[in-house]
């Protein structure tokens, strides 16, 4: 089975990846970063087959890039059985993320979802519990709200997408990763099979 | 600039020069000198330059703003709280007044940008400069680089009826925010690796954006932070000397330099001042 990262540059995509698998796939700096796909072999506890996990690079950094990567996006994504949609929970644009689900409707098409809020250790207001190592009770009020947003903005242009399928993580301090790993090994365990 | 306007700029200019203003009190005599006085004053404050703020939402535009003309300062409320786009005046340290509009974010999605463009397409043509704040921490220059070929770049031509764009002042909000972090909070200012990595980021921008804004230089691009108050008296010199004619209405000095220094090096400036500089 395969499951897709998918984002925007710089939302946190292959840190996010790096860290469920214990991967060491390329990081980016703030110039253009992951060109091309990575892609590894994994294993998901609780998942009797391997999976493989592709990583790709993230759309929205320049209109020079965008065609090349667009045409990534609709090659891979008929031969994935889950996609983990990375976002950071801090941005408010989300123009380029309605842009890419209309234009890879078709190569999405009914695949799962999950969309992943990363950086939640720096959202506001901005206090994140060191000692318990989660989000303060105000982050968890924050991301729950963004999550609601994000769906909001997700919704009109994937019909798939449910309120229960937005989760949340701080990726250096690891809360969250096991929600994760569950939501994609319950999505890939459900998923038929793609051959 | 009519002929009246071009008049007191030029009494004003004249002016500047305390041997200028005594002369000519000595020719109109002090009643009239001081009537003159109020004319000029008077018209420094009406029709300010214009400054539309703009960028993709979340860059900061609105800190910003709040950061550049501090709030004791303001003359005005909302002028107009009905529109997205929030007109606002402020008078400046060293007089003078700037009629700033904080414009909606862009990119927040599809449905509301065919809103807001709308108001950009409107605004845009009257106004003397354009800040366009990007965020230095972020990397999604797609999208600014469609902002620019669609809405920014269009609405300017209308407006000064040339192709040349010559208002335009690109902003680098959250330079403080920009890994590796090294920000010395003592000198208010980037330690020298976190100064290159900044640097590094202006000339990328210059790159990207090439294609939409010929002839940006990675010197033109000024970097700051709303948020630690860094370089914002630098940010307001460009956006005044962008403001072209109608700059002789904007002052020279725009704000105290040690204002945002470590609070012990104001208490030491505000001590030195007093006692060698008569207060």
């Amino acid at each position: 089975m395969r499951v897709a990262f998918l984002g925007k540059c710089g939302s946190g995509k292959t840190s996010l990846v790096n860290a469920l698998f214990g991967l060491d796939f390329k990081t980016g700096g703030y110039a253009a970063t992951t060109l091309d796909l990575q892609r590894e072999i994994v294993r998901i506890p609780g998942m009797p087959e391997p999976v493989e996990v592709v990583d790709t690079p993230g759309f929205a950094e320049s209109v020079e890039t965008e065609q090349q990567y667009r045409a990534l996006y609709q090659s891979l994504l008929p031969t994935v059985d889950h996609i983990v949609w990375v976002t950071s929970c801090h941005p408010r644009v989300f123009r380029p993320d309605q842009e890419a689900l209309v234009d890879l409707a078709d190569a999405i098409g009914a695949t799962g979802m999950t969309v992943v809020l990363t950086k939640a250790d720096t959202i506001g207001p901005n206090d994140w519990d060191e000692a318990a190592g989660r989000p303060s009770p105000g982050q968890l009020v924050s991301l729950r709200e963004q999550a609601g947003n994000v769906f909001a903005k997700f919704a009109p242009y994937s019909t798939a997408l449910g309120i229960e399928s937005i989760v949340w993580c701080a990726t250096p301090t690891g809360w969250g990763l096991d929600v994760i790993t569950e939501h994609i090994r319950a999505a890939l365990t459900a998923a038929p099979a793609k051959g | 600039m009519d002929k009246r306007t071009s008049f007191l700029r030029g009494i004003f200019e004249l002016t500047q020069s305390g041997k200028a203003s005594d002369g000519l009190r000595e020719i109109l005599g002090n009643e009239t000198a001081q009537q003159l006085e109020t004319l000029v004053s008077h018209e420094r404050a009406t029709n300010p330059p214009k400054v539309a703020v703009i960028g993709k939402a979340g860059v900061g535009k609105t800190t910003t703003i709040n950061n550049l003309f501090s709030a004791e300062l303001k003359v005005s409320h909302a002028l107009r709280g009905t529109s997205e786009a929030h007109h606002k005046e402020y008078g400046l340290r060293g007089g003078g007044v700037m009629h700033v509009i904080d414009m909606p974010g862009l990119g927040e999605g599809i449905a509301e940008d065919k809103v807001f463009e709308e108001i950009y397409r409107e605004e845009l043509p009257k106004v003397d400069v354009v800040l366009y704040v990007m965020q230095a921490d972020e990397r999604l220059l797609g999208e600014d680089q469609r902002i620019f070929t669609d809405v920014v770049l269009p609405a300017m031509r209308k407006g000064n009826g040339s192709g040349k764009v010559k208002q335009l002042v690109v902003g680098l909000n959250k330079v403080d925010l920009m890994e590796p972090r090294q920000w010395n909070t003592k000198l208010n200012h980037p330690e020298p690796e976190m100064a290159d990595t900044i640097a590094r980021r202006c000339r990328d921008i210059t790159k990207r954006l090439a294609g939409q804004v010929p002839g940006l230089a990675a010197e033109s691009i000024n970097f700051y932070s709303a948020d630690r108050r860094y370089r914002l008296d630098d940010l307001m010199i460009t956006l005044i000397g962008a403001a072209g004619k109608a700059a002789w209405k904007l002052p020279k000095d725009t704000a105290d330099p040690f204002e945002l220094a470590a609070p012990e090096v104001q208490e030491f400036v505000r001590k030195w001042r007093a006692e060698n500089q008569g207060g």
